[in-house]
């Protein structure tokens, strides 16, 4: 048995191989790892994945000098970088070394097979979206007549953004803008835009559409916007979505499910600003027609106060004649009857006057009568009258004789005339 | 010196004299007496009566002026 020293194994190894394969293979693979010395050199790990399983791997080299040139093409091509995770088909050369082992040299990628799968890939995401019945969702929902609250997604330092916000001011509409920052590009991008949404979400009513923009600049990774996820994400939004994402070449995934697809941040103030511009026209037109409606109801009505006016001065110069004749007519009648009244009431009163006068003249009368009657009694009462008529008066011991019952001889007798008094002695009773 | 007495007074008192007169058989020298404040009395009352005769007549002639 012969024994061989690893290196004349190695050699063996090696030219077997050089001896046994083509000089060339285009090989399909995924871009399992990637990094790019300082130097220009690449260094791949290309890899075959069934059911996310590597069933297959493979070191690869893209030396300075073919990647440079090959680099270039693809991008151009292509739109994006080489980056991990793509699909590629590439023309390898296989290469043994004694002491680094196996490995592939990258000759040639073929950017347009990469395109295709990209672009296959792009199709598949626009199918599921469709027979989930998302990619038209956000399409249906119409521009608000006053675009004026904005919810913005877009990274914080990015020129698009400021050119945006500027474009905006200088239009000197009212518009209130809120900023979302989310990463545009690499592996975290959908993610980020993603979370965005979902936080504007969560204010909703605050706003009235939302704006996706990406500066331009730098040839463009636009992976994040071609995403499943990204799709669903936008179309499925209740607001509006208008993407600004900056690129020339075929529209994303984004693109195609966003209410409005524009070009550039540019484009999209351009557009919101025309918004609030037709919005003020029509304003200013309506006005324009309101005014003059009211401008002519104005005339109108003040045409009919004028009328009007002019017929409640009429009546009222007709009340106010009625009732100044009525006022006389009024007076007069109250006159006349005051008159009645106090000729009346001065009949009445004289009537009564002299019906008191004559009570009070029977009651005088009745009094001097009774006094009359009763000055004659005294006069005839008085003893004097009596006397003066021859009659007289005698009294014994101051008793007057006709009550005296025992009359005796010699008793003195006092009697009494109108002018004398006699005395006198009894000498014979009979 | 006594109060001068009404007309009602007088009258009232003139009764009583009248009443006594005739009821009371007074004696000629009371007889006087009473006859003598009678006429005092008859007196009175006639110018009482002169006098409101005076003021209704001035009343009324105020009344037609």
């Amino acid at each position: 048995m012969t024994h061989y020293s690893l290196l004349e194994f190695t050699r063996i190894v090696k030219q077997t191989i050089e001896k046994n394969l083509d000089p060339t293979y285009w090989v399909v693979a995924e871009i399992g790892e990637l990094r790019v010395h300082p130097k220009g050199h690449c260094y791949l790990e290309l890899v075959e994945k069934q059911n996310e399983q590597i069933v297959a791997r493979m070191k690869a080299t893209i030396w300075s000098y073919t990647y440079h040139e090959l680099i270039h093409w693809f991008q151009r091509i292509t739109g994006t970088d080489l980056k991990e995770g793509m699909k590629i088909l590439t023309n390898v050369e296989v290469q043994f070394h004694e002491a680094y082992g196996l490995s592939l040299n990258i000759h040639d990628i073929d950017a347009n097979y990469t395109l295709g799968e990209r672009q296959k890939i792009k199709k598949e995401i626009l199918n599921r979206l469709e027979q989930e019945g998302l990619i038209n969702r956000n399409k249906e929902l119409s521009h608000p007549l006053v675009p004026q609250n904005i919810a913005i997604i877009s990274s914080s330092h990015s020129a698009g953004y400021e050119d945006f916000l500027g474009q905006l001011k200088s239009s000197n509409y009212a518009f209130h803008t809120s900023f979302f920052p989310a990463e545009m590009q690499g592996p975290d991008a959908t993610k980020s835009v993603v979370n965005a949404l979902k936080t504007i979400f969560e204010k909703i009513n605050d706003y009235n559409l939302v704006v996706i923009l990406r500066g331009g600049g730098a040839q463009a990774d636009l992976d994040c916007f071609n995403t499943y996820l990204m799709g669903k994400a936008i179309a499925r939004f209740p607001l509006p979505v208008i993407t600004g994402i900056g690129h020339e070449r075929d529209e994303t995934v984004a693109d195609i499910v966003a209410r409005t697809k524009l070009k550039t941040p540019t484009a999209v103030a351009e557009f919101l600003i025309n918004g609030m511009r037709s919005f003020e026209d029509g304003l200013t037109k309506n006005f324009e027609i309101i005014l003059g409606k009211a401008q002519r109801e104005l005339i109108t009505k003040t045409n009919e106060v004028h009328q009007k006016a002019d017929k409640i001065k009429y009546s009222f110069g007709q009340l106010l004649i009625n009732a100044n004749s009525r006022t006389v007519v009024t007076q007069q009648r109250v006159i006349n009857a005051l008159g009645h009244q106090k000729k009346h009431r001065i009949n009445e009163l004289d009537r009564f006057s002299k019906k008191v006068n004559l009570s009070m003249q029977v009651c005088l009368n009745k009094s001097n009568q009774e006094l009359a009657a009763m000055e004659k009694f005294f006069h005839f009462s008085d003893p004097q009258y009596t006397l003066q008529r021859g009659f007289t008066y005698s009294t014994i011991d101051e008793e007057p004789i006709y009550k005296k019952k025992k009359l005796q001889i010699g008793d003195i007798i006092k009697t009494l005339t109108s002018d004398q008094t006699i005395k006198s002695i009894i000498e014979e009773i009979n | 010196m006594a109060k001068e007495p009404t007309y009602k007074e007088a009258m009232e008192e003139l009764e009583a004299i009248t009443h006594q007169v005739e009821n009371e058989e007074p004696d000629i020298d009371e007889l006087s007496k009473l006859v003598k404040r009678a006429k005092e009395l008859i007196q009175l009352c006639k110018k009482k009566l002169k006098k409101t005769g005076k003021e209704i007549d001035d009343a009324m002639k105020e009344l037609e002026d």
